[in-house]
């Protein structure tokens, strides 16, 4: 079928030209803002110095890569970086697709609207809060999480302290702050689902959990799918900030990502170049990783980016 | 862009051929005094201004000081949450202002726009054109050291502390409510201290009838720093925090790793585990103090002023009286409080007239000028010589405005790095009321004897400080913190294990940088 | 016999979908509530005298009742300049954004468009790869756009992300019947876009304006950066600057604040004051952008 309307469209491509039309301006976005300005990567490869600017920077090859990864705990700290990104990806990707089958599901749209803006709030506030309330929620004394662990006759827990707890409460926090933002995109692709594949299932008598599993899920495979890759597009780009306010003397050793040892460092000696590099190392990886997914997915599911 | 530079390189090698107009530039200085230029003169200055200030050239000091001087300036104000991009973008971008004002340069960006020709090197012109800056210098040499690259080179002029409650980081404060009520006078040696805060802990001082009262909270940084002094560590001040002096050998020692230290760890784990150290020490922040003090559940306080603490608890508190003898209170600084504060830009046509411009700053008169402005118009003078705003100005102090944002229509020193001295009375900051300056006082005779300055290194001393350092001083980090807690238990093979694992990270290399290193500095200072 | 067969599978069929029916909204009421009860926090801690926050005594409701987090945010004009200027960068912002993004996205979506995956591909690595901020500023200036209003609109025309997404939906949520439909009436791609596909496409629209509208009523750094006049500050860069001034911090730092004032304890609930000041309109607007969701569903049933 969908091969047929193909031959069909291309057969009658008379007014091809204006496609490009439509596509000028985009393109020339990316030009002007994107691929103008990425002279700006081969500092990764020179010494930068303001002045010498980045042509007349001294080459310097590979010596930034070397650096990063003859330290000393460079693979603990990719370790900790790919692990935390994995497990983030493992808990805050599936929640928001099920968020929004349940939202989808909801029959009373007042209710469906509170709970819809309830969870989708969190999106808005600062990491510097959410630390701060995460912080607050678990201190052993005062926080809400240990009044209750003590009502139920628990041990409170001094959860930061404790490096065990540091990658569960980052998800946890993570998870919450995004479930409902990222449930938006999968409700957009629920509202196209024909409603009249729902009419022929009732009166083939399919139950409502049937379907849920025949009609809607398969109908957002595409949008999961890419969805999927964009976010795998993301693994080592562990955010700085949150994973720097949540670090205690404790629980280094499972916190100390790339982002946080390349500042660490940074604060020592100005490093341009250095950072860049760390920077570009991250995005290869990045890329090469959705490189990757991408033709899984195209074998797979038939979706892919290009 | 590349070639306007070239341009403009061409053009000043033309006028330097064409004789003297370099030469007549300098000559628009006066002999001293005010004005100090004697025809008209521009300078543009980026400078960095905080939310409670209006743009400089609102700011009445400021307008009074261009008619003062006869220098008219261009100010290019930037927020100073985004100071650090604004200056590196100005200078990868090649537009240049003459000046960089309060922006807050680090040490290690200095180096990197002075290397790379952007920012001029100022330790030639200092002796002429700073002669209060450098007067200043002479008699407290380790502001030189602090500035001076490992090349010789100076590119910025910092903010100077001068008062000792401007270099004490950190004053202590004893809970007077509470001595009085356990009927204790403050403590002069190690038993003393350790009686007082187990009585803290455990005499129910605030008279509530619950054993909720945690004698003492900080950082595990500070603390480190305060029980480590009554071992004879962090001897050279807190400008380093992980190396110092071996007492006996004179050599430079990692502090962390010592014997002295590892005494202090099981000190600071016995007050650990009695509760007399906050539980929550760990993830320290400055609220968990104020919390506390506003439940009045805490006894000892670390702080550079009260100013945090909500105003009814403030009178509680009574300054120290002295410290542990023998022992060394090791939060101070050197003179010298943040680098950056003043630069001067390759591409300024008078920098000599720029460093006159600022060098009023660093007087006397002028450390009066730049916080308070002038006596009888903006100031007065109290009978205790202390100084403050008129009347006038402070009434404008109401529930709209804040004083800071009152003073900051006059001067421009709210929002910190200001190239002028912190000095008594001529300095504005909370440091200066009473209390923390007699707690400053009582505790100037314990602070250490030498205090190492800011240390800058060289290119390969920065590669090695970067990677083995920091990864050093992360893993001791959390080592000690284990070892503070019980997490993991304080032993010899512990301990042996813990020694050993940072050796084989590389110390040594660090040992021979921080001698160089501090060498070089102490040569500076001529001790 | 197989009426009553019918009936009792209706029978159980409707027991089926009743507990179908309370686990959604059991489930779903979990979710609201833990994602809820940080929000009320943070709308009690806002109203709440900052000691109360700092020893951990608001839970639920306000302690201590007090507006000074409040009169200190309202207290300046520039917070309303602020939101003017949000506002009127928001609107244009979203308006380019969703324009450009729906129709790149639409002629990227069309399999006969030859060279599309290419281009696909070199828009998808601008997602990886930047040249970093100063070449950006470089390039900014020689376009003579700092200080500008279009500073805060342009640099961000399209976002790669948002592209790709749109893209993806025109490819595989609409139907290529109607395309087709329009084809052979004599449509233009402009003409095909506007009439036939976009009716269909309410909800993803309707997402692009959420994600983009919301990107812009966030975004502070390239204020920070590109922007020196303070009559042309978004309100997050205001707002910023009053959490720092009134941050609690230690001097210990050296380069920090100096003044008498300044490390205030008010920051404690400052902070959150300002969440709700920023947020609340935008979380208002949410619920109006929910019907087009709903749209979505009912256009979709005419195709076909």
């Amino acid at each position: 079928m969908q091969s047929h309307h193909a031959r069909l469209l291309r057969r009658s491509a008379r007014k091809y030209w204006d496609l490009y039309l439509l596509l000028i301006p985009v393109l020339v976005y990316f030009i002007l803002f994107k691929y103008l300005p990425m002279y700006g990567l081969q500092i990764s490869f020179r010494d930068y110095q303001p002045r010498r600017g980045f042509f007349g920077s001294e080459w310097v090859g590979l010596k930034h890569f070397a650096r990063f990864f003859s330290s000393y705990n460079c693979w603990n700290i990719i370790g900790n970086t790919l692990l935390l990104s994995m497990l983030t990806l493992l808990f805050c990707f599936p929640l928001p697709i099920l968020l929004a089958l349940l939202l989808n599901e909801m029959r009373n749209g007042a209710y469906k609207k509170v709970v819809q803006t309830a969870t989708y709030a969190p999106h808005f506030l600062s990491t510097v809060v959410v630390v701060g309330m995460v912080t607050a929620f678990c201190s052993p004394s005062t926080g809400i999480v240990n009044v209750i662990i003590r009502a139920l006759g628990g041990e409170p827990i001094y959860f930061m302290a404790k490096k065990e707890w540091f990658r569960p409460l980052y998800i946890i926090s993570e998870v919450w702050t995004s479930m409902g933002w990222d449930s938006i995109i999968f409700l957009s692709a629920l509202a196209g689902v024909d409603v009249q594949m729902y009419e022929a299932a009732r009166i083939d008598g399919a139950s409502r959990t049937k379907q849920l599993l025949y009609i809607t899920l398969p109908s957002i495979v595409p949008t999961i799918a890419v969805m999927l890759i964009l976010n795998c597009g993301r693994v080592m780009n562990i955010g700085f900030e949150k994973v720097f306010l949540m670090q205690t003397d404790l629980n280094l050793s499972v916190s100390e990502v790339i982002s946080t040892f390349v500042y660490r460092q940074g604060i020592i000696s100005t490093q341009t170049s250095y950072a860049t590099a760390v920077g570009l190392m991250n995005s290869g990886v990045n890329f090469l990783l959705v490189l990757l997914v991408n033709e899984i997915s195209k074998r797979v599911s038939e979706v892919g980016l290009w | 862009m590349k070639r306007a530079k070239r341009w403009t390189a061409l053009l000043l090698a033309l006028l330097m051929l064409c004789g003297s107009s370099a030469l007549a530039d300098a000559s628009v200085l006066t002999e001293s005094g005010f004005p100090i230029v004697s025809e008209p003169v521009t300078l543009t200055v980026m400078g960095s201004i905080s939310a409670v200030q209006p743009e400089f050239t609102e700011m009445y000091l400021m307008n009074q000081y261009e008619e003062m001087t006869g220098v008219h300036i261009e100010w290019t104000s930037v927020p100073s949450s985004a100071r650090t991009e604004r200056v590196t973008l100005a200078i990868s971008s090649g537009d240049l202002p003459d000046v960089f004002l309060k922006c807050s340069i680090s040490a290690s960006n200095l180096q990197v726009y002075g290397d790379s020709g952007d920012l001029l090197d100022l330790a030639p012109l200092l002796e002429t054109y700073a002669p209060n800056f450098w007067a200043y210098a002479q008699q407290y040499p380790d502001v030189l050291a602090s500035i001076t690259t490992p090349d010789g080179h100076i590119y910025s002029l910092p903010a100077i502390a001068d008062a000792p409650a401007a270099r004490m980081n950190k004053k202590l404060y004893f809970n007077q409510e509470w001595m009085d009520a356990l009927g204790m006078e403050q403590p002069t040696t190690v038993d003393e201290l350790y009686a007082v805060l187990k009585a803290m802990k455990e005499n129910d001082p605030n008279g509530n009838g619950e054993a909720d009262e945690i004698p003492l909270t900080e950082s595990t940084g500070t603390l480190y720093m305060v029980f480590g002094g009554l071992f004879g560590c962090f001897n050279r001040g807190t400008h380093h925090e992980e190396y110092d002096v071996d007492p006996e050998t004179g050599a430079v020692r990692h502090i962390k790793t010592s014997d002295a230290f590892r005494q202090t760890l099981e000190f600071m784990h016995q007050l650990y585990e009695e509760g007399i150290i906050d539980q929550e020490c760990i993830t320290f922040d400055d609220s968990r103090a104020v919390g506390l003090i506003s439940q009045d559940r805490q006894g000892v306080y670390f702080a550079t002023n009260l100013a945090l603490l909500p105003a009814d608890r403030m009178d509680v508190w009574t300054p120290a009286s002295g410290w542990v003898d023998g022992a060394i209170w090791p939060l101070m600084r050197s003179h010298l409080h943040s680098v950056g504060a003043f630069a001067i830009s390759a591409d300024c046509e008078n920098p000599e007239v720029a460093l006159r411009w600022v060098d009023y700053f660093y007087s006397e008169e002028g450390v009066r000028f730049y916080h308070y402005g002038i006596e009888g118009d903006t100031y007065q003078v109290n009978e205790d010589g202390s100084l403050s705003y008129t009347d006038e100005i402070l009434a404008q102090v109401t529930g709209d405005m804040s004083y800071d944002e009152v003073v900051s229509q006059y001067s421009p020193y709210c929002g910190g790095n200001n190239p002028t001295i912190m000095s008594y009375p001529g300095y504005a900051g909370m440091e200066l009321s009473p209390v923390p300056m007699a707690s400053a006082e009582a505790l100037m005779p314990y602070t250490p004897e030498i205090i190492w300055p800011f240390f800058n290194y060289t290119d390969e001393e920065k590669d090695i400080v970067t990677t083995v350092g920091t990864e050093i001083d992360t893993y001791v980090k959390q080592t000690c913190a284990e070892f503070l807690t019980g997490v993991r238990e304080l032993n010899d093979e512990e301990w042996n294990a813990y020694v050993q694992r940072v050796n084989d990270m590389g110390l040594e290399s660090m040992l021979q940088v921080m001698t160089a290193a501090s060498e070089r500095a102490m040569s500076i200072i001529g001790e | 016999m197989v009426m009553h067969a019918a009936k009792s599978r209706k029978i159980r069929r409707t027991t089926e979908d009743k507990v179908f029916s309370l686990c959604v909204y059991a489930l779903g009421t979990v979710f609201m509530l833990l994602a809820a009860y940080p929000i009320l926090y943070v709308l009690a801690a806002s109203f709440s005298d900052p000691e109360m926050i700092v020893s951990g005594q608001v839970f639920l409701l306000p302690k201590g009742l007090q507006l000074r987090a409040y009169e200190a945010v309202f207290k300046s004009e520039d917070v309303l300049i602020g939101y003017r200027n949000t506002v009127l960068y928001s609107i244009t912002g979203t308006v380019i954004n969703v324009v450009l993004t729906t129709v790149g996205a639409y002629a990227l979506s069309r399999p006969d468009l030859s060279g599309r995956n290419v281009l696909t591909f070199l828009i998808s690595f601008t997602m990886f790869f930047s040249g970093g901020m100063i070449p950006t500023y470089i390039t900014i200036r020689n376009l003579h756009l700092l200080d500008t209003f279009w500073v805060m609109v342009l640099p961000g025309a399209v976002s790669a992300t948002n592209l790709i997404i749109m893209r993806n939906f025109f490819q595989h949520s609409v139907s290529q019947e109607i395309i087709e439909a329009a084809w052979v009436d004599g449509c233009s791609n402009a003409g095909t876009l506007w009439r036939v596909v976009l009716p269909v496409s309410g909800s993803i629209v309707a997402v692009m304006v959420i994600f983009y509208f919301v990107g812009h009523w966030n975004a502070y750094f390239d204020a920070m950066i590109y922007l020196s006049d303070k009559n042309r500050y978004p309100l997050q860069v205001f707002l910023r600057e009053i959490l720092i001034q009134n941050q609690l911090g230690d001097m210990s730092g050296g380069a920090e604040a100096v003044g008498q004032s300044e490390m205030t304890l008010l920051y404690e609930s400052l902070k959150y004051a300002v969440i709700v000041v920023a947020t609340l309109p935008i979380l208002l607007v949410y619920p109006f952008m929910q019907r087009y969701f709903v749209k979505g569903i009912m256009m979709g049933s005419v195709k076909g």
